[in-house]
């Protein structure tokens, strides 16, 4: 329902009314008192210690709004409400009273009044525009009737980032309604305990067969595509004209576990932080010196293959920017601590978003260690002028036999590898991941390479 | 004493093998916001550090100098409280809750039960959420809540070096700060170690006592070693918060605002004092001198 002008205590803007003390224009949209929530422990006031936002501030539910501290506790108050912040009832160093109001924020989202309940944006307009009788009554199947899920902003934003279907989320808020932590358990990321209250109410249909009509809650958000985004588009569309054939091999890690385990004292002495991935890329370097057709490039008009003499070899990594792709050069002539090194440096780097051009160019092989983040087989995408990609999964313990035939567990890593057909052939591949899959696998046949 | 909530289904214990403050508190600052473990413990021990509250004043707690002369940690924490010095003679235990189940009460009287049962130790907890050897204090309590979760952590001294954390947790500068940070509260008898009771015991035996008491409280519960310096890059998230942790404008500018011998000092930096060319610097006591001085030659 809405309120008029007047129960708000605003004067309507007239052409001739230029000067008035009251600052708001018309406005529909209500403003909330927001309490300070229950902390718990039977305390009755804290003190606010830090503002996160200030008056003007636009706000979305879940923001942190500021920190407060009772005794030994310090509580991060977040909001509950989208919106924009309208007054903030206490200044730092103030004693706040839990029950009373924090601050006061104008609501999106709900052309009509707000009750401060659990779940703030319990009404949704009518399609019709008659106010039905009990607010409360609507038909719980129109939340997914239009195919678009029933979610506020924030909870929209949640999932965008994670690259989530609202749609196949199972809403447990009110009338089916998604909330940030069915997005957050449809990921995977927590476990809930069951709900505390059904989350579907049957409710008497009341003219139900349209069903409230669902409005768009936020806005579309235009992305420009730059930087580090704008090369990968590049270099996607050209690695499309190459036919990739893919070959992919479990590779069993116990005794580079093992290894890796023993090496730790001596890493530590060298100031080296030691995981796989340099043993796994000396590995590939030892395999490109026996089958260097996979260490080349082509030519634009494929009429010549460069099988390159060094192996500089690529890693993707994931920046705050986006992907990049690097390279450790010469890797046939560094030593697996010497991999280690540069491949912190790059990592280093890349965080800081100061990889340098140098860094970038002239890659002749690439590797995707996308099992840091996880996954087991993938299908990773060549790098155009280059042959060959791999791309390794997440180290797993699963059963399988031992020479005796026994069960035990065994660390394995999957490798998915992609190359060009044509000009590189299924047995050539096929040799050079078992090749690589034998160094791996018998860690003590890379020391017979050493010079 | 068994838990007062005994058979609850599932935690976990995680051992960090960290000695390095800023990666175990990054390790359970990502434990406590993923959240993929309702209830879990978390227990580590540090290299000689200094830890402040999360709003307090280190020049105020602490004597800043002294530590950096001698290359000890100084941290900032996420939870509230005092500041405490600690170092390998003691153990750090973290309780990681939803907020429903936050209750420091209960986690000090399982540690005081733990100790008695098993260690033959007789502690006390107290309102204050502190443990009390024989009226000494030998445990320092925090809490942080924030987005339905929550963690309780607090340090259990076995042994010290008395000498460092008398001089370290003094600060000559504690008469002269006028602000509104929470200040420490001192212990009213002093600071006393469990090894007053029990010259034999260390950490890791104390370790062990808890551990066993507490899986009794669940009926299922896993341990898991971790290597946290090791996280450190192999995860980017834990990475985050701890190169937030030991940014000085988290360690030091995260000051609430004080007054101290003329200047103002707002977000760590000066802004305000009677020499202009002080205004936007990072505060140091040295400036205090060099302002003494000059004061000095003025006359």
């Amino acid at each position: 329902m809405l309120r008029s002008i007047a129960a708000l205590g605003l004067k309507p803007l007239s052409a001739q009314a230029s000067r008035t003390l009251i600052v708001s224009a018309v406005r529909w949209l209500p403003v909330v008192q927001f309490n300070l929530s229950d902390i718990g422990e039977g305390i009755a006031e804290v003190q606010v210690k830090e503002w996160h936002v200030k008056v003007g501030d636009r706000v979305s539910q879940f923001d942190n709004l500021c920190e407060v501290q009772s005794d030994k506790a310090s509580v991060t108050i977040t909001s509950r409400y989208d919106g924009v912040i309208k007054k903030l009832h206490y200044g730092v160093d103030d004693v706040a009273r839990v029950g009373k109001p924090l601050m006061d924020i104008e609501v999106e989202g709900a052309a009509e009044e707000v009750k401060q309940k659990e779940d703030p944006l319990d009404a949704v307009k009518p399609k019709s525009g008659k106010p039905t009788g009990d607010k409360e009554a609507k038909s719980t199947s129109a939340a997914h009737d239009n195919g678009k899920a029933l979610a506020t902003p924030a909870v929209r934003r949640v999932a965008i980032e994670n690259s989530v279907d609202l749609s196949k989320v199972t809403g447990t808020g009110k009338d089916g309604r998604v909330l940030k932590e069915d997005v957050l358990e449809f990921i995977g990321h927590i476990k809930r305990a069951p709900a505390s209250h059904s989350n579907k109410r049957s409710s008497p249909s009341v003219g139900q067969s349209s069903g409230p009509a669902l409005k768009q809650l936020g806005e579309d958000q235009v992305v420009p595509i730059r930087g580090y985004a704008r090369a990968m588009i590049k270099t996607m569309t050209e690695a499309l004209k190459i036919p990739h054939f893919g070959y992919n091999d479990e590779m069993n890690f116990d005794e580079l576990v093992r290894l890796r385990h023993e090496l730790k004292e001596f890493a530590k002495e060298k100031h080296i932080k030691l995981s796989y991935m340099p043993f796994i890329i000396k590995a590939c370097s030892l395999g490109l010196v026996e089958f260097p057709s996979l260490n080349a490039v082509t030519d634009a008009s494929m009429e010549n293959v460069t099988w390159k003499a060094s192996h500089n070899i690529c890693l993707a990594m994931d920046t705050p920017g986006g992907l990049v792709v690097p390279n450790i050069k010469h890797c046939e002539q560094r030593s697996v601590f010497e991999i280690a090194q540069e491949l912190n440096r790059l990592h280093e780097a890349s965080k800081r978003q100061q990889i340098s051009r140098d860094d970038l160019s002239g890659g002749t092989f690439s590797l995707s260690n996308i099992g840091a983040i996880g996954g087991t087989y993938a299908s990773p995408v060549i790098l155009p002028p280059q042959v060959a990609i791999g791309a390794i999964g997440k180290l797993e313990k699963l059963p399988r036999f031992d020479k005796n035939g026994n069960i035990y567990p065994a660390h394995l890593m999957k490798f998915s590898w992609s190359a060009d057909h044509r000009v590189v052939d299924g047995a050539t591949m096929a040799r050079f991941s078992n090749r690589v899959k034998q160094y791996i696998e018998n860690p003590s046949t890379m020391l017979t390479q050493l010079r | 004493m068994s838990c007062a909530a005994a058979g609850r289904a599932t935690s976990r214990i995680f051992i960090s093998h960290s000695k390095n403050i800023f990666a175990n508190l990054a390790f359970e600052e990502f434990l406590f916001r993923t959240g993929r473990h309702p209830h879990a413990l978390l227990l580590w021990s540090n290299r000689p550090c200094v830890v402040i509250g999360r709003h307090q004043n280190p020049w105020l707690e602490s004597h800043v100098e002294e530590i950096e002369r001698r290359g000890v940690d100084f941290a900032r924490r996420h939870s509230g409280g005092g500041t405490v010095y600690h170092d390998l003679g003691n153990l750090n235990i973290s309780f990681l809750t939803p907020h429903e189940e936050h209750c420091r009460t209960r986690n000090l009287k399982f540690i005081v039960g733990a100790v008695a049962d098993r260690l033959g130790i007789q502690l006390e907890s107290t309102s204050r959420d502190d443990i009390l050897l024989n009226g000494k204090k030998v445990s320092g309590t925090a809490a942080r809540i924030s987005k339905g979760r929550s963690y309780h952590h607090l340090t259990l001294l076995v042994d010290t070096d008395r000498e460092a954390m008398h001089t370290l947790l003094h600060s000559p500068l504690e008469e002269s700060i006028t602000t509104n940070a929470t200040r420490s509260t001192r212990a009213m008898a002093g600071v006393g170690c469990l090894r007053d009771s029990q010259p034999l015991l260390t950490v890791p035996r104390l370790q062990e006592a808890l551990l066993a008491a507490y899986r009794k409280c669940f009926t299922e519960c896993e341990t898991e070693e971790v290597d946290v310096d090791n996280l450190l890059i192999e995860a980017p998230e834990v990475a985050a918060v701890h190169d937030e942790l030991i940014d000085w404008s988290w360690r030091f500018g995260k000051t609430p605002k004080f007054q101290v011998a003329g200047l103002s000092v707002e977000n760590g930096c000066i802004a305000d004092s009677p020499d202009k060319a002080q205004l936007g610097h990072r505060f140091q006591p040295a400036l205090l001198r060099k302002g003494m001085e000059a004061s000095r030659a003025a006359i």
